[in-house]
């Protein structure tokens, strides 16, 4: 199996003050093609900043990214903009990640517009990307304030899925909606990671979500990644003190 | 069923709302285009030439021959009013569009941009806003020499500086939001956010203070008319005007009542216009 993608002793600290906080501590491991990994640990522990390294959304003091096998941490914002068809990502807050001003359908146009696609197609298929995501034409007209937060998600992933990405990222995609909501989310992610053969990044704080759906999983803890394996390894036999906490505080 | 009947009645009232601030927004245009257009027409509406001295009829008192009375070189001030709308609203309304553009485009480059351009824009619109403003636009307008013109440009040296802090202040507030970064992911050029993300999500308090000083440098113009550095005496101008008649107040008050009414609905009409604006651009306070 090939590596979509691969991160490389990836290093990054931000200064508060005059101490520095090292977010993420060098941490490498790849994700291979088809693969859902998930990345799981306390707020704080780097998983988000882990997520805006690898988008370079923000930039990394240290490390490598190879997406496909082609570095992209040092690429400039030109060769970025091809990175984003292969990349894309799921935000926590649904509402927050939609411009209020704008219509879903809009949004969701907008990077097969940036991609050089007409107007017209980018709207068919930006129609075709909301009901594969569930949702009815008409939410193509509204505004991100007139849906739900679960709908608004779809439309989230309708919008991330639109380019075919071959890797998805999801940070705490699921975390601000309710349980149900929740495993219906999920379980789209699920079917559209199967039919288009794309890689996923879950980040999350939730085991029992994390053993339901990831093929592996890495434990964050203080920048670093302290333990790795397959949800069932590490459910049932954690190696590392905080791992063993972290199963036990789940409710 | 309960459910339904709250969501119905929600419906109806976001209707109710919404149709409010349409009438709203529609009356105060039309009013203000009602304004634009006497100042536009002012030479065509005017029943008597504003300029023509005649000193007989100098502080006549309002009547059917001169609705609102004479000032005291006995030119007809129903005729200084109309003709001073077209100096004064056009003169604010060009200074106010001169320093929000220059203001907000300088605070979204700086609050985009950040690093040290950024830090040293706002060093030195700190030193603008340290400085008294009038006392700073007197000297600008004292070197540039009188005019209107340079009244203006003399204001507007002083001016932007507040755009500039408000539109930064957006821009860092709004610039960490996920769907800037969603646009970014999108692959969109800073350009496009910028104006499709960016400015139409910070246009509502921009909107809003651009309106409220319309008044404000429509204030801030006559005094400097009053000083000698703005409009020039024959110009009809409802600052100047104001200052002349200021010593008769007591005598005939016609004389500054009438450009003091006049600044007065300019100012009411042109807020009312901006709150309703706001209103109307915000779609989530049409709920």
């Amino acid at each position: 199996m090939s590596a979509v993608l691969e991160v490389r002793n990836l290093k990054k600290a931000y200064q508060k003050g005059k101490t520095e906080i090292v977010a993420v501590d060098g941490i490498s491991f790849e994700i291979n093609k088809g693969e859902c990994l998930g990345l799981v640990g306390e707020s704080g522990c780097g998983k988000s900043t882990t997520a805006k390294l690898i988008t370079r959304l923000t930039a990394a003091d240290e490390g490598e990214i190879f997406l496909n096998g082609k570095e992209i941490t040092h690429v400039n914002t030109k060769e970025l903009r091809d990175v984003y068809k292969d990349i894309q990502m799921i935000f926590q807050m649904p509402l927050d990640s939609f411009n209020p001003r704008i219509r879903l359908g809009e949004s969701v146009m907008e990077s097969m517009i940036n991609q050089g696609m007409k107007r017209r197609q980018a709207k068919a298929r930006a129609q075709e990307c909301l009901a594969n995501c569930g949702l009815s034409s008409d939410f193509a007209d509204r505004y991100p304030h007139q849906v739900s937060g679960g709908e608004c998600q779809r439309a989230s992933i309708a919008r991330a899925i639109a380019n075919k990405p071959s890797l998805l990222i999801c940070d705490e995609a699921t975390s601000a909606l309710d349980v149900t909501i929740q495993s219906q989310i999920l379980k789209l992610l699920g079917q559209f990671q199967q039919k288009m053969g794309m890689s996923c990044l879950l980040i999350c704080h939730d085991l029992a979500l994390v053993q339901e759906v990831c093929d592996r999983v890495m434990v964050m803890f203080n920048g670093r990644i302290v333990e790795e394996g397959t949800p069932d390894e590490i459910i049932m036999n954690p190696r590392e003190e905080y791992t063993k906490r972290l199963i036990d505080s789940v409710l | 069923m309960e459910m339904r009947l709250e969501k119905s009645i929600t419906v109806r009232k976001s209707k109710l709302h919404k149709d409010q601030t349409t009438i709203k927004l529609y009356v105060f245009s039309a009013l203000v285009v009602v304004l634009l257009l006497i100042a536009v027409f002012a030479s065509q509406l005017v029943p008597y030439d504003p300029y023509q001295q005649d000193l007989g009829k100098a502080l006549l008192a309002p009547d059917s021959n001169h609705l609102l009375g004479t000032d005291r070189y006995g030119r007809d001030l129903l005729s200084r009013v109309i003709m001073g709308a077209q100096s004064t609203i056009f003169s604010s309304l060009l200074l106010v569009a001169i320093i929000s553009v220059i203001g907000t485009s300088i605070g979204v480059f700086c609050g985009y941009k950040g690093g040290k351009i950024d830090s040293i824009i706002m060093r030195i619109s700190d030193v603008f806003l340290a400085f008294p403003g009038m006392v700073f636009a007197i000297a600008v307008a004292g070197v540039l020499g009188g005019g209107i013109m340079n009244a203006v440009v003399a204001l507007a040296c002083i001016s932007w500086p507040k755009f500039a802090r408000l539109a930064r202040g957006q821009v860092l507030s709004i610039k960490n939001m996920p769907y800037i970064s969603a646009a970014k992911l999108s692959g969109s050029k800073p350009a496009k956010i910028i104006f499709k993300h960016l400015l139409p999500n910070m246009m509502g308090p921009i909107l809003v203070t651009a309106t409220l000083d319309i008044g404000t440098m429509m204030m801030e113009l006559a005094g400097l008319s009053f000083l000698g550095l703005g409009a020039m005496p024959p110009i009809a101008e409802w600052g100047s005007m104001m200052s002349n008649g200021r010593s008769m107040l007591q005598t005939s008050p016609w004389v500054i009542l009438a450009p003091g009414c006049a600044i007065f609905i300019t100012v009411m009409l042109f807020n009312l216009l901006g709150d309703t604006v706001r209103d109307v651009l915000d779609p989530q306070t049409k709920k």
